[in-house]
């Protein structure tokens, strides 16, 4: 067995320290910190980005919000708008509608009054012409003397 | 196990390879420093890969001002990130730090076992020396630790609260038993796990070539088998070693 060689330990043992020594500086000194330097660099970056994110959804939460309001807002803004034109042009066409009847009104009095007028002078054309038409016929049949005031009173009569 | 029969020389002309043969220790450069052998080894070599792979890939994968990294990057903060959190959950706060010596401790294991699976690589955990020297480093560091931060009210820590004063004497030495065979099992678990699986990988490899083209497809589907538990183990002794490393320092910081 090599390994109860016993002269083989002393070189075995001192390179073993020298080699394991060796290690221990270069490790502890230069390798170690450097990595820890390098992996602690790497946490603080990822918590800054986590951090600017976390900073940045927050602002767009923040935007969405002032966004719907401002939506809502101009809803709210657009149907009272909607109201009140309705309204105007519900009022307008009140008006319109009442003055237009009152002018049917008027033109239909208007025309009952002339209707009344014609009526009556037609009337009257109606006596005046019976009246001459009695005279002629009078005339014509040679009665002699015509009494005008009876026959107007017969027309007034027969009317 | 029967397979360290073969190390002796005369057998082993009769199995196709000896299974303990990839445990030799080359001396490939002789180096003496005031009597002593220093010799620079194949084992010496793997260590300063493991060394240099661990440096490279830790310091130059790594790059600065990257939000993605790339992949040799995430293996790396991947693997700081595992030995933190094993720090952190077994040491708590004051574990901090002894986490450049834990991570250290964690990869130089874990790559040596690693580069024991490349065909060729030599495996530098399965030597007790290695695994020993390590462990005794650690069990000598912990104690120290645990004087300094309690002073002699650490040897406190081998007298178990709450229990009868007669049982005293007889739980007492039994504490100090199971401190000091601390490094013993947590060397032995390692360097017995590596050179057992090794040993079985080339058992099985020899099958392959004494069984022929015929026989030898059952022992080389065994052998893959085998390589991918082998995987898993070589990480999961890196790993046990350094929670057990982790453990002996809450130990020593917070006296149970």
């Amino acid at each position: 067995m090599p390994q109860l060689d016993f002269s083989t330990f002393l070189p075995q043992i001192f390179w073993l320290l020298i080699s394991l020594s060796f290690l221990y500086i270069v490790l502890s000194r230069y390798a170690l910190p450097r990595v820890s330097d390098v992996i602690e660099e790497r946490k603080d970056i990822i918590a800054q980005d986590i951090d600017s994110a976390k900073e940045y959804s927050a602002e767009s939460e923040k935007a969405i919000q002032e966004l719907n309001l401002k939506l809502s807002e101009a809803k709210a803004n657009s149907q009272n708008l909607i109201n009140k034109s309705l309204q105007d042009i519900k009022e307008d066409n009140e008006i319109k509608k009442s003055s237009l009847i009152k002018e049917i009104n008027n033109e239909i009095l208007e025309a009952e009054s002339k209707i009344k007028e014609k009526k009556e002078t037609a009337l009257d054309e109606v006596s005046s012409i019976s009246e001459t038409l009695a005279i002629e016929m009078l005339k014509n049949l040679s009665v002699g003397e015509i009494d005008k005031g009876k026959i107007a009173a017969l027309s007034k009569m027969a009317n | 196990m029967a397979s360290s029969d073969h190390s002796s020389d005369h057998s082993t002309g009769s199995f196709p390879a000896d299974p303990m043969h990839q445990f030799e220790i080359k001396r490939l450069l002789d180096i003496n420093f005031a009597g002593y052998d220093i010799s620079f080894t194949n084992s010496a070599l793997f260590m300063l890969i493991a060394v240099f792979l661990i440096s490279f890939t830790t310091i130059f994968s790594v790059r600065k001002n990257s939000i993605i990294p790339s992949r040799m990057q995430s293996i790396v903060e991947i693997s700081y990130e595992f030995v933190a959190d094993m720090v952190r959950q077994n040491v708590g706060s004051q574990g901090k730090n002894y986490f450049p010596f834990i991570f250290t401790i964690f990869m130089f294991v874990l790559f040596m076992n690693m580069l024991g699976m490349i065909p060729y690589g030599f495996t530098v955990t399965s030597h007790i020396a290695v695994t020993f020297a390590l462990a005794m480093l650690i069990f000598i560091g912990v104690t120290a630790i645990g004087f300094v931060k309690h002073g002699l009210g650490f040897f406190g820590f081998f007298v178990p609260k709450g229990v009868p004063v007669f049982m005293l004497p007889l739980l007492v030495v039994i504490e100090v038993i199971s401190y000091f065979t601390r490094p013993i099992s947590l060397s032995v678990r390692l360097f017995a796990n590596m050179m057992a699986g090794h040993t079985m990988l080339k058992v099985f490899s020899g099958f392959v070539i004494l069984m022929g083209f015929l026989g030898g497809w059952l022992p080389l589907a065994v052998m893959v088998a085998f390589t991918g538990l082998e995987i898993l183990i070589a990480f999961l002794q890196a790993y046990v070693f350094a929670i057990l490393t982790c453990i002996y320092l809450n130990d020593a910081l917070h006296m149970h």
